[in-house]
């Protein structure tokens, strides 16, 4: 596949009409499908876009997003226009948090899918709370052999509002799955490692843990947490403090599945993904070297190619890392060499890591890149 | 990760003063912790296993699993369930995996590794003997002894599995008879008549809608109470025998009486009782009730139509054969040769009209119970002998010998003379009527247990067999030629029967088509010597 037939563009104004434009133009040069990735500090609304988004003569898929990454940078601000050789298919999957949807009736009637395709970008309302309710649901659909990449799209405020970009307006707690005609080769990587547990998940629902070892959640996690830092818990510092101390599920072969409290309520523990009840977690930390090597190592295991990477990277990771971020993109661009390189910061990644299930993770890389 | 992990206030207290716990073990048993709870979240067989697969393979980095289990009626193994169900497709076409087909068609003893390439890896885990489930794998190694950590949980999940197949099959044999009970439940409402059921002392236990309909009574308040209690004074006696007969047989037992409504009307229905089961076990009469009024007053009408047009007619015929008598014997002179053949011929139709007319009032009086008998016990000999003689006028002019055997002098018939005359001219002038000239007809008459069986046996052309069940039908002949080359009204028989009823008895005939028949009725009887010993009156 000729990679210049993939049309990247960016600006940093955050106004509508710059977005507007390079789209016009990507359509312009010949994009049969385009890809709007939006800072969440552009403060995008439906009414400034909705009218545009309709009229669109070509498919439009993306959502706006804490941070994107362009030109090996993390931008806050501005947006993201990637034009697609293509014609693709996008599906927009209503009710994520609704709890009396049926999801896999909405899935079924939604995805009319004679044959599953290559590859599949999977994009979600961060905040909503049956994620992986419903990557469940198209993996049992779509099957192990497409390659499933994304994320949640959202605001850092956790604040719920519309997130996804689509030809019938911008939308909220929502699905939406993009189909993609190549074979993508996928990394998944985060780096942190466990330092204490493990506690049992006593009570949860959906994505809040309500108890560990029968004890009030968030008298666990602060005991532990607190235990370990010099810093302590007030009413308004838990993503402070909690950026740096994740959960973790261990697998059967030693790997680690991490989930990010981004809140407490009362006791409670409010997570990005569900965490089950009966489910064995860890306590994690990180050092910023070990979540650098971790990015080095899950680009290294890319296939050599000039195809276009795409990164969905967490963005707590950005928060945790702080000023040495640069050295994580950095690492990823020595490992990858010159090819055209862009990226979301999410609310969690979507990825089903070629020989495992499709999961939704924390504070971890996903890299992707075509073969050719 | 080779350092030890410093266990949780959980696990520590429990594990105080033991040795830390290698991490790999600590991992392992975790694994069986949260997969053992994963098992059995729902009744249903799919849906427990949805509940379990995707969390389980995601736990042990699986991406795919297929359950194959036993078929029940064909005894072999077939694909279940698979997660993602999309993946099953692999396994349909088998070719893509004909090495592995000996493997999935057998199920394994313990859990076992199966290589198809270097890229994927399966793992095969026995259901216990119902089936097996194989997880597809990516290159990274399988821990050894996962499949041993697995074991009891697939052991668990097939006890889970199995369990669910059963409760499945129950619910379908529940729901097969909820729908059977639905339609029962609809006719019993829809039907246009009363069922109910009662115990074995008559009091009802089930009514349907249609008793509302019928009486004006609800049904819930008349549950309980005695059927009997429903039935006119005058028709209960008969309602509570026929109540006790269904009791000491299988057959369905059927009477006509009338029902107390609401307000105090009354209406005809005829009831249907039959012995059964109540859902306790205990015996119960299962029964229906048709509202028949409507016929009832049809029929009465009628008949009083009938009586009224017979009678009426009577009084003109009589006239009529009294003058053609008093011409044919010479009242008026003597009569032209053509015109005394008319008057015969006029004789013998006033006289077939009058038999007609009588015949007719005969049978609307037997069918309104208007019929009286004269009981009384009468010698059998007597009886016989008193028919010979007057039917044998009639043989003679037929040139048919009329014989008569008696097997028992002593009998007594317990019968009114008059009618049992009747049933006897009905019957022998039947035999001759039918019989070649110069054939005979005989009359036998034996003991049949405590009733007298009177026998007229003919040597005519017997009775097809698709008339048999006609004739003793009201204006039942052979066929239309009969009446006119034989005469009669097609009553005969019918009134012939009403009387041997009403008299107690019983009438039947034997025939084979070609060689005659054989006409019996039976009716009470005593010695003589009984009769004698009875009190007067």
């Amino acid at each position: 596949m000729d990679p210049s037939r993939f049309s990247i563009s960016f600006t940093a104004d955050p106004s509508p009409g710059a977005a507007m434009r390079l789209a016009e133009a990507a359509i312009g040069n010949g994009a049969e499908a385009l890809m709007l990735l939006a800072c969440d500090e552009n403060e995008c609304q439906p009414g400034q876009f909705n009218d545009w988004l309709r009229t669109l003569s070509v498919p439009i898929c993306g959502g706006v997003f804490p941070q994107l990454i362009y030109d090996w940078q993390n931008q806050k601000s501005g947006y993201l226009i990637i034009g697609l050789p293509t014609r693709v298919a996008v599906y927009n999957i209503p009710g994520l948090s609704d709890t009396s949807v049926n999801l896999h009736d909405r899935a079924r009637e939604t995805l009319d899918l004679s044959e599953p395709p290559e590859s599949l970008l999977v994009l979600v309302d961060g905040l909503s709370s049956r994620i992986g309710a419903f990557l469940d649901t198209i993996y049992d659909q779509l099957g192990s052999d497409p390659v499933y990449i994304g994320g949640g799209a959202g605001s850092l405020s956790f604040q719920s509002r519309p997130c996804l970009f689509s030809n019938t307006g911008m939308l909220v707690n929502h699905a939406q799955l993009t189909t993609l005609p190549w074979k993508l080769h996928l990394g998944v990587e985060h780096g942190w490692e466990k330092f204490a547990g493990p506690f049992v998940v006593t009570d949860s629902t959906s994505n809040v843990i309500h108890s560990l070892d029968y004890r009030p959640a968030f008298d666990v996690y602060k005991e532990h947490v607190e235990a370990d830092t010099n810093l302590r818990f007030t009413e308004n510092n838990f993503f402070d403090i909690a950026k740096a101390y994740p959960f973790g599920l261990e697998k059967a072969d030693g790997s680690i599945l991490v989930r990010d409290p981004i809140n407490q309520v009362d006791e409670d523990l409010h997570c990005v993904g569900e965490v089950s009840s009966n489910n064995t977690v860890y306590l994690l930390k990180g050092r910023n070297s070990n979540l650098i090597e971790a990015a080095r190592n899950c680009a290294a295991g890319l296939p050599a190619g000039s195809g276009p990477a795409i990164l969905t990277d967490c963005i707590s990771r950005v928060l945790f890392l702080e000023d040495d971020f640069f050295l994580e993109l950095d690492a990823v661009r020595k490992s990858l060499g010159e090819r055209p390189f862009v990226g979301m910061l999410t609310l969690g990644e979507i990825a089903n890591g070629g020989d495992y299930c499709l999961e939704f993770y924390n504070k971890t890389f996903v890299l992707a890149g075509t073969v050719t | 990760m080779s350092s030890i992990i410093k266990p949780s206030y959980w696990l520590g207290q429990s594990l105080k003063n033991m040795e830390p716990v290698n991490p790999r073990t600590l991992r392992l048993v975790s694994l069986q912790y949260e997969l053992a709870l994963l098992i059995g979240q729902h009744l249903r067989l799919i849906p427990m296993l949805q509940c379990f697969f995707p969390p389980a393979l995601k736990a042990l980095q699986f991406r795919a699993a297929h359950v194959w289990l036993r078929n029940e009626d064909s005894g072999t193994l077939e694909l279940s369930y698979s997660y993602p169900a999309s993946d099953a497709k692999v396994w349909r076409n088998v070719s893509q995996y004909a090495d592995l087909e000996e493997n999935l068609r057998v199920i394994p003893e313990a859990p076992r590794k199966l290589c198809t390439d270097e890229k994927t890896q399966l793992l095969q885990m026995p259901l216990g003997d119902i089936g097996h489930c194989v997880m597809v794998g990516g290159s990274n190694s399988i821990d050894p002894l996962l499949g041993a950590v697995l074991k009891p949980i697939f052991a668990r999940l097939a006890t889970a599995c199995q369990a669910s197949m059963d409760h499945e099959r129950v619910e379908h044999l529940k729901a097969v008879a909820d729908r059977g009970e639905q339609r029962l439940s609809s006719v019993l409402e829809t039907v246009g008549e009363v069922i109910f059921q009662a115990d074995t002392d008559g009091n009802m236990t089930f009514l349907n809608a249609h008793w509302t309909s019928l009486t004006g009574k609800g049904a819930d308040t008349c549950l309980g109470c005695p059927l009997s209690e429903f039935i006119c004074v005058d028709d209960r006696y008969r309602f509570l025998d026929a109540l006790k007969a269904s009791l000491q047989d299988d057959e369905t037992h059927l009477l006509e009486a009338r029902l107390l409504c609401v307000n105090q009307v009354i209406k005809w229905v005829a009831i249907r009782l039959r012995r059964g089961t109540a859902d306790t076990g205990n015996p119960s009469i299962t029964g229906t009730i048709l509202d028949i009024t409507t016929q009832k007053n049809a029929q009465r009408m009628k008949q009083e139509f009938t009586a009224t047009v017979s009678h009426e007619l009577r009084t003109p015929l009589t006239a009529i054969a009294g003058s053609i008598n008093l011409l044919s014997a010479g009242a008026a002179g003597p009569l032209p040769e053509t015109a005394q053949r008319m008057i015969d011929i006029a004789g013998r139709s006033v006289k077939r009209l009058r038999v007609l007319v009588d015949d007719l009032l005969d049978m609307e009086k037997l069918l309104a119970g208007k019929m009286t008998f004269n009981l009384e016990y009468f010698s059998v000999r007597r009886l016989l002998q008193h028919a010979q003689t007057e039917l044998q006028p009639y043989a003679n002019s037929r040139d048919i010998h009329l014989t008569l055997a008696l097997y028992d002098n002593q009998a007594m018939l317990h019968a009114d003379p008059d009618r049992f005359q009747q049933v006897m001219n009905n019957l022998v002038s039947n035999a001759v009527k039918f019989s070649p000239e110069g054939s005979e007809v005989t009359v036998t008459a034996e003991l049949v247990n405590e009733a007298v069986r009177v026998t007229v046996r003919d040597n005519g052309p017997g009775i097809s067999y698709e008339f048999q069940s006609q004739i003793f039908g009201k204006f039942a002949q052979a066929d239309s030629s009969d009446r006119r080359q034989r005469g009669g009204t097609g009553l005969g028989l019918a009134i012939t029967k009403e009387l041997v009823e009403g008299m107690h008895g019983r009438i039947g005939f034997e025939s084979v088509p070609g060689d005659g028949a054989a006409f019996w009725f039976e009716l009470p009887r005593k010695q003589a010597q009984e009769v004698e010993s009875l009190p007067p009156g």
